[in-house]
């Protein structure tokens, strides 16, 4: 029954996403998708467009305003053997349903003793980038990585957003994964299935002297500061982490031991942040093979402010890499 | 009872800054007793034992030989079973000589090598910038990092600095870093002497001494013994110095924070030549407990392992530090007298010059008999010339009676 | 007394037995925390016995539980072994969460008991979930969700409420009543106080019954369940309860008066079926020691078995955090990665 839809091929990623939901409701007739404006609207940012006239109101739900209580159902629909793929429209509104997502579903499986599990797949839109504002542009993966009981994903690619949510609905745990909103429009390539398990961290470019580390919305920025170093001779190995908890760091570090630097580019707030987390680890398990300190490119310690110009100041930039990558080699700051 | 112990980086002479843990000669587990040699370091004296002070059981080795480590720098451990502690220890702990703030090493530029530059050699430690994959480097093949331009982050030795050395281990540049350590050793003893000489207020005084009684009994007592085992002259001197600094032990202690502190024991250092160049001056300890022939076994063995160090004999830290005062004996090479520059802490020198055979007169007739120069170099400031005057006298009378020696 | 229910002595002496069971346990469990042998928070059911009771005997086996933090209650009517929420309490590996939880967070499978959830109104949006997967499985399994009247207050609940009636979802809401969230008084906290009220005003059927009547609660209940399959519709039932101990084993309850729940202990729903029976001389005193005796024997006997359950080796601390269970859903073969 693996009817495998738009198998491989050119696509943008707001089409690779729908091809994942698509497949995965031909596949397992418990999945369905629920979430606000998912149905009639097409989906907020149209990933979801056309869905509800080809599989009905029965699988593709409109949800009222009640992130708390649609998340909280979604926990007792998977509890009880479904798999509902449940939408939050942005990160920004899990707020409201924070409390049944870190009191209910990451904790069920070790409160029970082990008996229950919920096999929960929420999907979020995140990041910054079209002038929406303070509270519509927030990085929130840091926030949810840090619980026990979540998995945490971050499709970078066009490839991970074709094939990520399929292995996620195939994990027995509470599964969120962020789809940051400046990835939608642009084109890319799926291949006809996954590269890799979905907690592996992939390396998207080879090199041999910087480790640069990434996820979501910043790999595209990473790549091209990538281009722009190698035409000065530097050649940096670029990091996609791909899934957020569980981290895997052992790819991270066989990489720093061969080029002994690294930068961590992210686009949440420094202060608390993943790259915090990423350089925590780096400092525990490659200290002897760092001939620099690890340098974070985040998001400005500010609210994310609308208009344009500001924005960009305040997020990270592929001239911040490019310039910190140089720095790195010369050594100077 | 047991109580945990630190086994630290031994300061094994005065210009010591830091040592390189060669070796361990132990394992955790391994029970000790006070006086077992543990370890081997290399300092710039060469390779040297480490001997622990305590009794008790080795409980963890916390440095991975080849490393080098400051002074003091905590080794491992072991748990004290609570058995006779080494009095030595004590004594060794007060002896910290501290070479001048503004001591300069420096080290001729040579245009061949780059990346050299000057340090300021400060009392603890020379403090270096470097990453820390570049210093896990360093300490695997022992480069000294502090000769080494840094072009990372606040002038931090980076790989790219050490690039060559690491692609050429065996190149003549990195060995010229290797050797960096030698050539400091001779500055540094260099440095001592002058230092030595600058600050102590040396006086001059000698006597002629008639051996005559010293070398009969030295025959008589030899005529019995194995070739091997013969006694010579300078043991005799040795304990005879010894006995000599109980009536006088003005002459036998350390001069430190502007006053005289009288020494314990009495341990005496010997100045021993080495054929490669350069000399040791380990000492032997307590020689007033000592029988002649004790003292005779103990200079033997020390000049043995002095000199033996390639065939792997080796001094200990403890006969390396803490001597009381120092005897140098020329006497062989042909001078008749030597006045030493006193190694500070300690207040004198002795010197002995070679024995030579004069003309005795004796009533009418005229003898041969020998006798030899006893110089001394006094600190100033703590003995006056009346006092090393009985000194010496003294010491003259006891060597007319060798066998009460 | 009784209402459309057919009643007879057996089953009185059994709906008696099981609350009073209810009872001495949890006076028991009163008197263990001041031993330290429970530790955390302890919150007790007693005097609210009669709702949990009754309800039970409304569900058959398919059907599910959700309860709160005071649930001890629901889960011996619901049929979890004493011994097993006991040893729960201890922290011992023989608890039904096997010792993970505590007395807030009673879980067992097999008799599809959801917990234990010690955020208030943190189990309704669960309920409805539970409940839309019973409809989209076509079962008729009713979804029992169990709440206190605080939880009328919270966002989770007025959102619960709309989803279960907007898509027809089968839970059976039980809001059981006693007056006090906590330490604050129903009319401090609710501009209408009539919960049933609220209900009806998402369109749900309600019916407000006195909780303190096992026999009241069970008709109800009854009542209930058969809408709720007849209908495919939620129901609301609101049972008008009191507590006679504090909110938990930390409370000095300054916030009511000791004559008010004199009062309610007068009318408590042990007291109430007891006087009823012997007067209706379906009961006398010594039958009555006879049941208490055999409660306390299996009182007694779950301690034991708590006592000897062990404690958890400290090196699986970190287990069960994730589950590794398939869930036979979509396969990704390690062949199918490119």
């Amino acid at each position: 029954m693996n009817i495998k839809i738009n198998q491989g091929g050119k696509m943008n990623y707001r089409e690779a996403l729908r091809a994942g939901i698509e497949q995965s409701l031909e596949d397992d007739p418990r999945v369905f998708l629920m979430g606000e404006d998912v149905g009639h609207y097409g989906g907020c940012y149209g990933v979801s467009k056309g869905l509800l006239e080809r599989y009905g109101p029965e699988r593709i739900i409109d949800t009222p305003l009640c992130e708390s209580g649609f998340v909280g159902l979604g926990i007792g629909a998977a509890l009880g053997d479904m798999r509902p793929i449940v939408e939050v429209m942005m990160v920004n509104f899990s707020l409201l349903a924070m409390d049944q997502i870190v009191n209910t579903a990451a904790t069920l499986h070790h409160m029970s003793g082990g008996q229950f599990n919920v096999p929960l797949v929420i999907r979020l839109a995140c990041g910054a980038g079209l002038q929406l504002a303070a509270q519509h542009s927030h990085s929130w993966e840091n926030i949810y990585a840090h619980i026990p009981g979540l998995k945490i994903l971050s499709p970078a690619t066009h490839n991970d957003a074709r094939y990520m949510l399929i292995q996620a609905l195939e994990d027995p745990n509470p599964v969120l994964i962020f789809e940051h909103v400046m990835l939608l429009n642009n084109q890319g390539e799926v291949l006809n299935g996954p590269e890799a398990d979905m907690e592996t961290a992939l390396i998207r470019k080879q090199g041999k002297d910087i480790t640069l580390i990434t996820y979501g919305g910043s790999l595209p920025k990473v790549l091209i500061a990538a281009e722009e170093l190698e035409a000065l001779n530097i050649y940096v190995e670029v990091v996609d982490l791909r899934c957020l908890r569980p981290l895997d760091s052992d790819t991270v570090i066989a990489s720093i031991e061969k080029t002994h630097r690294a930068i961590i580019i992210d686009e949440g707030w420094k202060s608390g942040s993943l790259a915090g987390e990423i350089s925590a680890i780096i400092m525990e398990k490659a200290f002897w093979t760092l001939d620099a300190p690890v340098q974070r490119i985040c998001t400005q310690e500010v609210p994310i402010p609308y208009p344009k110009h500001l924005e960009q100041a305040a997020l990270p930039q592929v001239e911040q890499i490019v310039t910190c990558a140089k720095c790195l080699i010369k050594g100077e700051l | 009872m047991t109580k945990s112990i630190d086994i630290t980086m031994p300061s094994l002479g005065a210009d010591m800054t830091e040592g390189m843990l060669a070796e361990w000669l132990i394992k955790v587990g391994d029970k000790v007793q006070h006086g077992d040699v543990i370890a081997v370091l290399e300092t710039q004296k060469g390779a040297i034992d480490m001997e622990v002070y305590d009794d008790g059981i080795i409980s963890e080795l916390l440095v991975k030989p080849p490393k080098t480590v400051p002074v003091g720098t905590l080794l491992g451990r072991l748990n004290d079973s609570g058995l006779a502690q080494n009095t030595l220890n004590e004594t060794e702990q007060i002896i910290e000589y501290k070479i001048s703030d503004d001591l300069d090493v420096r080290l001729v530029d040579q245009t061949s090598v780059n990346h050299i530059k000057t340090v300021i050699n400060k009392k603890s430690d020379v403090i270096v910038n470097a990453s820390p994959v570049v210093r896990k480097i360093a300490s695997e093949q022992s480069l000294d990092l502090s000769m080494i331009k840094g072009s990372g982050f606040n002038n931090a030795v980076v790989l790219r600095d050490i690039e060559l050395l690491i692609k050429e281990p065996n190149s003549k540049q990195a060995s010229y870093l290797k050797d960096i350590k030698l050539a400091k050793m001779r500055s540094a003893i260099a440095s001592i002497m002058s230092q030595s000489n600058k600050d102590i207020p040396h006086f001059y005084m000698s006597l002629e001494v008639s051996i005559d009684n010293a070398q009969r009994w030295l025959e008589q007592t030899n005529h019995d013994m194995a070739p091997q085992a013969h006694i010579i002259l300078i043991a005799l001197l040795l304990k005879a110095v010894a006995i000599t600094l109980k009536t006088y032990p003005e002459l036998n202690g350390f001069y430190l924070n502007d006053r005289f502190e009288q020494a314990k024991d009495i341990n005496i250092a010997n100045v021993i030549s080495l054929r490669t160049g350069g000399v040791v001056v380990p000492l032997i300890a307590n020689i007033d407990q000592l029988t002649v022939f004790e003292t005779m076994k103990a200079l033997r063995d020390i000049t043995i392992r002095s000199r033996s160090v390639k065939s792997g004999g080796r001094l200990r830290n403890s006969e390396l530090s803490g001597a009381t005062i120092t005897i140098t004996n020329m006497g062989e090479r042909g001078a008749d007298c030597v006045f030493g520059i006193i190694h500070p802490p300690q207040v004198a020198i002795i010197g002995f010059g070679k024995v030579k055979k004069i003309a005795q007169v004796c009533g009418d007739k005229i003898n041969i008999g020998e006798q030899l120069t006893i110089c001394l170099s006094a600190d100033h400031r703590v003995i006056d010339g009346i006092l090393a005057a009985k000194f010496l006298n003294r010491l003259a009378k006891i060597l007319q009676k060798p066998e009460q020696l | 007394m009784n209402d459309k229910l057919h009643l007879d002595k057996n089953h009185l002496l059994v709906k008696l037995t099981q609350m009073l069971r209810i009872r001495l346990f949890e006076e028991k469990c009163a008197e263990l925390y001041t031993q330290q042998k429970i530790r955390g928070f302890l919150h007790l059911y007693i005097g609210e016995e009669a709702i949990a009771v009754g309800v039970m005997a409304a569900l058959s086996s398919q059907d599910e539980i959700v309860a709160t933090y005071r649930e001890h209650g629901h889960a011996l009517a619901r049929g979890l072994s004493m011994k097993s929420i006991l040893a729960e309490m201890y922290g011992r590996t023989n608890g039904c969460s096997k010792g993970r939880g505590g007395s807030m967070h009673l879980f067992d499978k097999k008799n599809n008991f959801y917990g234990g959830n010690a955020i208030v109104a943190g189990g309704l949006p669960l309920a409805a979930g539970l409940a839309m997967a019973n409809k989209r499985k076509a079962t008729t399994a009713v979804t029992a969700c169990f709440f206190g009247e605080g939880a009328v207050a919270e966002g989770e609940f007025h959102e619960a409420m709309n989803l279960a009636v907007l898509w027809k979802l089968p839970v059976l809401f039980i809001c059981e009543n006693n007056a006090y969230a906590m330490g604050t008084a129903l009319a401090l906290s609710e501009s209408e106080t009539n919960i049933a009220k609220k209900a009806k005003s998402y369109g749900m059927a309600a019916k407000q019954v006195d909780g303190m009547n096992v026999v009241n609660v069970e008709a109800a209940a009854i009542e209930a369940t058969q809408y709720i399959k007849a209908n495919s519709q939620p129901f609301f039932l609101e049972c008008q309860s009191y507590r006679f101990r504090g909110h938990s084993s930390f409370d000095s309850q300054l916030y009511r008066d000791k004559e008010e729940i004199k009062q309610w202990q007068k009318h408590g729903p042990v007291v109430q079926l007891k006087q009823w029976l012997m007067q209706n001389h379906q009961l006398n005193e010594n039958e009555f020691k006879g049941i208490e005796i055999q409660i306390n024997q299996e009182i007694l006997e779950a301690i034991t078995f708590a006592e000897q359950g062990t404690l958890e080796p400290i090196e699986e601390l970190c287990k069960d955090v994730y589950s590794t269970q398939l869930s036979g859903g979509v396969k990704i073969d390690q062949g199918d990665l490119v």
